[in-house]
């Protein structure tokens, strides 16, 4: 789990300040959390909480029988992006809404990367 | 109010752009000098909430619309309410939207107005197909303040391809436009140059745009600023194939209204980015605010669904708390099998389950 944990830890910050990023973090199935924040818009307060939220979702969507393991949430200034993996570590990513910062193809690639990392650790 | 007085038209608009909606209804309803009460919605599940408060005369749909689009919402309105008149208005007009929003249920496809004198003739349009009395069969009384003419020369002056059917209680025609071009005419009884001149003179009759079909035949290769010219001076004096039709199009107690010189500025419509691959739809549900369901398509546990949807509207108000986010507009889930989307605005709710065809994270709307 530790070691899980620091391999996330160093991905995220490699990754945190990718195109239209905001502000991300993880939160770990043990409750402890990461974030990255590149504006103070979005204090690590905020972002504990929103990665709570996230959690959550992804918690109520199991229970109700949608297997969700991604989602984005769209605000009028801002999208959300969530991911859940199988150690239900949960990653958060806000980014902008415009479409000269904002590149999705940069959030589909840290998900899919976020996953990676459960998959080859376990190999 | 005098008990003779007509009672107003109540229209439904329903546009995703606050700006527009707001510049164009209020136009609109100043155009209709009091005739029109204008009802706003901003998506597809208040449009359906007003619908469901009261009968509706005519409902004008923005074609490009996120989550619910106007020609899905041109289908899903021809299921609930099969008489309800129903105009699309777009920014972005192409043949393909066009056949589909007409062979869906859409009644008329118009451009959106860009300049304040094209409001007159979109007035007039949406005006006369206001007209319909949605408790009967038929479209009697349509042709009276907007002729032919107009219509005929609002789809050539677009370069549209349609079929205008014509009718009234003698009368049975078609007019085929092709790319602007009106290429052939036909009644019962009349092909050609002479049904084109026969239909152009009839009135107290209906019309009714369809998707463009080809024709048995070519028969008319004339200009149709010639022919529209040609079929007004032959109606202006009389002259049609057969003599028993009416004359006017218009009813002398019924003046074309005089529109007031609008300070119109439209806002701009945003262009989308990419165009989306074909979606299934394989659920549907729209709630009001009350919980009440207004729609429900194939939806295997409506009560889920609903829990859904009040779920992710507690949880967008949490998520939002600290953080200057802007207003919740909705909430996309993806998983292998499909995607679901949960939308909720003014407490109105909308849950679509498609399959997994859209890009995910892939749309900037």
């Amino acid at each position: 789990m530790q070691d899980m944990k620091e391999v996330t830890n160093r991905w995220l910050a490699r990754n945190a300040k990718g195109k239209g990023l905001v502000a991300c973090g993880v939160l770990y199935s043990d409750q402890t959390t990461v974030n990255h924040t590149a504006s103070p818009q979005f204090p690590v307060e905020a972002l504990d909480n929103t990665w709570n939220c996230l959690a959550n979702a992804f918690q109520f969507l199991r229970q109700n029988q949608n297997d969700g393991e991604q989602m984005r949430w769209v605000f009028e200034n801002f999208f959300l992006h969530g991911a859940i993996r199988g150690d239900n570590a949960c990653l958060g990513i806000f980014t902008s809404k415009s479409e000269e910062e904002y590149d999705p193809i940069v959030v589909n690639r840290m998900i899919s990367e976020f996953k990676g990392i459960l998959i080859s650790e376990k190999r | 109010m005098s008990a003779t007085s007509k009672p107003r038209k109540k229209i439904l608009f329903v546009d995703d752009s606050a700006d527009f909606l707001a510049v164009f209804s209020q136009a609109m309803e100043v155009t209709s000098k009091g005739e029109w009460e204008v009802f706003t919605s901003h998506n597809a599940a208040q449009a359906l909430e007003i619908l469901e408060r009261g009968p509706i005369n005519l409902a004008v749909i923005d074609s490009q619309m996120p989550l619910v689009d106007g020609l899905q919402l041109i289908r899903l309105l021809g299921r609930k309410y099969p008489n309800l008149p129903k105009a699309i208005l777009t920014g972005f007009p192409n043949e393909s939207d066009r056949q589909a929003c007409l062979s869906s249920g859409a009644d008329l496809y118009l451009h959106k107005p860009t300049k304040s004198d094209e409001m007159q003739t979109i007035f007039m349009t949406l005006n006369e197909l206001a007209r319909v009395d949605t408790d009967e069969v038929g479209f009697q009384g349509t042709v009276r303040r907007v002729g032919l003419h107009d219509i005929l020369q609002m789809e050539c002056l677009g370069r549209n391809s349609g079929i205008l059917e014509i009718f009234n209680n003698d009368i049975r025609g078609e007019i085929f436009i092709r790319t602007g071009s009106i290429i052939h005419s036909q009644t019962q009884t009349l092909s050609g140059l002479e049904a084109f001149y026969h239909l152009f003179s009839i009135s107290g009759g209906g019309f009714k745009l369809k998707a463009f079909i080809e024709p048995p035949a070519v028969t008319i290769s004339k200009s149709w600023e010639f022919l529209l010219m040609e079929a007004s001076r032959r109606r202006d004096e009389g002259n049609t194939s057969e003599g028993e039709v009416e004359e006017t199009i218009m009813e002398s107690h019924e003046a074309a209204p005089e529109v007031p010189d609008l300070p119109l500025v439209l806002p701009k419509v945003k262009i989308p980015k990419e165009k989306k691959g074909p979606v299934q739809i394989q659920e549907m549900a729209v709630f009001a605010s009350d919980g009440q369901v207004l729609y429900e398509w194939q939806c295997t546990d409506i009560e889920l669904r609903k829990r859904l949807l009040e779920f992710v509207s507690g949880q967008s108000k949490q998520i939002a708390q600290g953080l200057d986010l802007g207003r919740f507009d909705l909430v996309e889930i993806h998983s292998a099998a499909h995607q679901t989307v949960a939308q909720i605005q003014d407490d109105t709710g909308i849950y679509l389950e498609v399959s997994n065809a859209v890009v995910v994270a892939g749309t900037t709307h």
